[in-house]
């Protein structure tokens, strides 16, 4: 379910500034951004230059499907919004992060050296234990960053009316959880087998991530794997990165599609759900690849991640 | 007949696994040998009192109520997790932990029954759980019984008895707690304990470095064995330090919480479906040594199968 927007504005201007009022006097305290200076010069923004722009954000504006949790790292989960502007910028005041019926802090800022880029991080609380919520519509107003000649960011370049606009897609709890095995284990590592027999190395224990190691074949690598499923699953085959994979059937290979995860975190990028009948033990061919090894991780789909 | 170790006992019998499965009488309930419904009780009122141990205990199936209450079986697989009160309490010594994983686990990764190496196993706590992916794993050999499934600080995961686990809860995990602003000032969260913008000692749902990321898993439970593919998961706690709570509940994506377990507000059962894993956020207001003991039951063909109460220690900011 989408949720309705509210735009929330902030700042001295209403919802369709014009370039002038823009250029704001620099509030003294609580600026950020632009290390190693005194600040905007709240004396040259009339006659300050073309405004400054934001080249480009993660998100970008009107971008949808936004992953409302990732796992960067082990330190739990956290949104990211990466700013990058054309000129150093600093921020004065707070940002907010809006929806219509609630609102997101801003728990942290990290600035580049230079002031260009801005790091703006959404964390989880008790009320809200993911960063952003589900097909939710927000929106970050940009008001609080001036340049070093106290202008605001050109509202219409990758802003509308100096707002980001970007909305959530769904959280998948299966994911977050696999990607949780990335960074914290348990870790086995298979070298893969050479033929679709019981040599093949078994990667059926689930929350678990393989490190598998393909063997040389000319320029690529490949290799073969083996599953046996205890029920029937749907199993999950989580992938660091895009595989060629296909099933033996004994007398046929059955090419597998992979599908791109959401962006969650660094170590899974590909998936692919599987359907096995109760007890059934799948050959799997991995390959030809680019290079090797490829981790993979089995999950079994039910569950409260 | 399951004859059960105490924890902390240092003479008491080993668990035998072979013999942990309850035995299901012609009347519906949990029947069993043994002292039955007083036994229990005893368990119960059991507090773990570090390494001078508390004496071996023995006990049944019959999953336990309450802290001085009778010990209930139902058909319907539903026990009545009511208790008079608050549990008994009690301060606990801080058990030291061993090098992690000093017993070697079996071909399967899990223990064979009886063996010496469960003697004393909770007063030293064999396997440190203290980061990473774990799980109150439910264990179907034919019959109910419950695992710590957890790496220990090594490379793969390995089934444990819960009696030889103990869960580090560190200092982290309140700061971690403060940082995120202490409990809220939400009526919803009351099951936590803890007044609003106060810190706790806090396990995330999901995974965070240097804590441990405890959830359930049923997934070594096949299905079409139990009614309805349900199974319930009761938790009771033997010994807690003064003043101190536990809870544990799920979210959704709106914050909403929904306990799952609290000594609070004794919500003290919470269903699993079978194949389920999940995860949770747990609580401990106050620093020491809690001791739960914990059963899995489930009604196959109307009649309750119940797995020998395990018990299961949370060292918090040790």
């Amino acid at each position: 379910m989408r949720r309705a927007l509210t735009l929330l504005v902030v700042g001295s201007w209403s919802c369709a500034p014009s370039p002038d009022d823009a250029r704001v006097p620099a509030e003294g305290s609580g600026s950020e951004g632009l290390q190693g200076t005194e600040g905007p010069d709240a004396d040259s923004s009339e006659s300050a230059g073309p405004l400054p722009t934001l080249l480009s954000s993660t998100p970008a504006l009107d971008e949808d499907a936004v992953y409302p949790s990732p796992l960067w790292s082990g330190d739990g989960e956290e949104v990211v919004i990466e700013l990058a502007f054309s000129e150093p910028m600093v921020l004065t005041g707070e940002l907010r992060l809006t929806a219509a019926e609630h609102e997101r802090p801003i728990a942290e800022v990290v600035w580049s050296q230079d002031s260009r880029n801005a790091s703006l991080f959404v964390r989880p609380d008790f009320s809200n234990p993911r960063p952003l919520r589900d097909e939710t519509e927000y929106a970050l107003d940009t008001s609080g960053f001036i340049s070093a000649a106290g202008l605001h960011l050109d509202p219409e370049i990758g802003l509308r009316d100096g707002i980001l606009v970007f909305t959530t897609g769904r959280f998948d709890g299966l994911l977050n959880h696999s990607c949780g095995h990335t960074f914290f284990g348990p870790f086995a590592d298979l070298v893969a087998g050479p033929q679709p027999d019981d040599s093949a190395p078994d990667i059926t224990t689930t929350h678990t991530q393989y490190t598998v190691a393909l063997l040389p074949e000319e320029s690529a690598f490949s290799g073969w794997l083996r599953a046996t499923f205890p029920s029937v699953g749907p199993y999950r085959l989580y992938f660091d990165t895009e595989v060629t994979l296909a099933r033996f059937d004994g007398g046929t290979m059955q090419p597998m599609t992979l599908s791109p995860t959401a962006r969650v975190c660094p170590g899974i990028t590909h998936e692919v759900t599987l359907h096995p009948a109760a007890g059934e033990a799948w050959l799997l061919f991995v390959g030809p690849q680019p290079s090797s090894p490829v981790h993979v991780i089995v999950e079994l789909t039910t569950g409260d991640y | 007949m399951l004859v059960i170790a105490a924890a902390c006992g240092d003479d008491g019998p080993a668990t035998s696994m072979a013999d942990a499965s309850s035995t299901v009488g012609t009347d519906g309930g949990t029947s069993s040998t043994g002292t039955g419904t007083s036994a229990v009780t005893e368990t119960v009122e059991t507090t773990w009192v570090g390494t001078e141990g508390a004496g071996s205990q023995t006990t049944t199936t019959g999953a336990p109520t309450t802290t001085g209450g009778e010990s209930e079986t139902s058909a319907t697989g539903t026990l009545d997790p009511s208790t008079t009160g608050a549990p008994e309490t009690s301060e606990t010594g801080v058990p030291e932990p061993s090098e992690t994983g000093s017993a070697e686990p079996s071909e399967t990764g899990w223990f064979e029954s009886g063996s010496d190496e469960t003697d004393g196993a909770a007063d030293a706590c064999e396997y440190a759980y203290r980061e990473g992916h774990g799980d109150l794993f439910v264990v179907f050999d034919g019959s109910l019984d419950l695992a710590v499934r957890a790496a220990f600080g090594g490379p793969a995961e390995t089934l444990v008895e819960p009696e030889r686990v103990c869960v580090f809860v560190p200092p982290e995990s309140y700061a971690l707690a403060e940082a995120m602003g202490g409990a809220p000032d939400d009526g919803a969260f009351a099951f936590l304990g803890v007044p609003a913008g106060q810190p706790f000692w806090y396990l995330p749902q999901t995974p965070r470095e240097g804590l441990p990321w405890l959830g359930a898993s049923t997934e070594g439970v096949p299905g079409a064995v139990y009614d309805r593919n349900e199974l319930e998961i009761a938790i009771v706690p033997l010994a807690m330090p003064v003043g101190g709570n536990v809870s544990a509940w799920s979210t959704d994506t709106f914050g909403e919480p929904t306990p799952i377990y609290s000594t609070v507000t004794n919500v003290l059962t919470f269903p699993l479906l079978v194949g389920a894993h999940e995860h949770f956020h747990w609580a401990f207001t106050v620093a020491g040594t809690y001791t739960l003991s914990i059963v899995v039951r489930a009604a196959r063909s109307g009649v309750v199968e119940s797995s020998a109460p395990r018990q299961l220690r949370f060292v918090v900011d040790p």
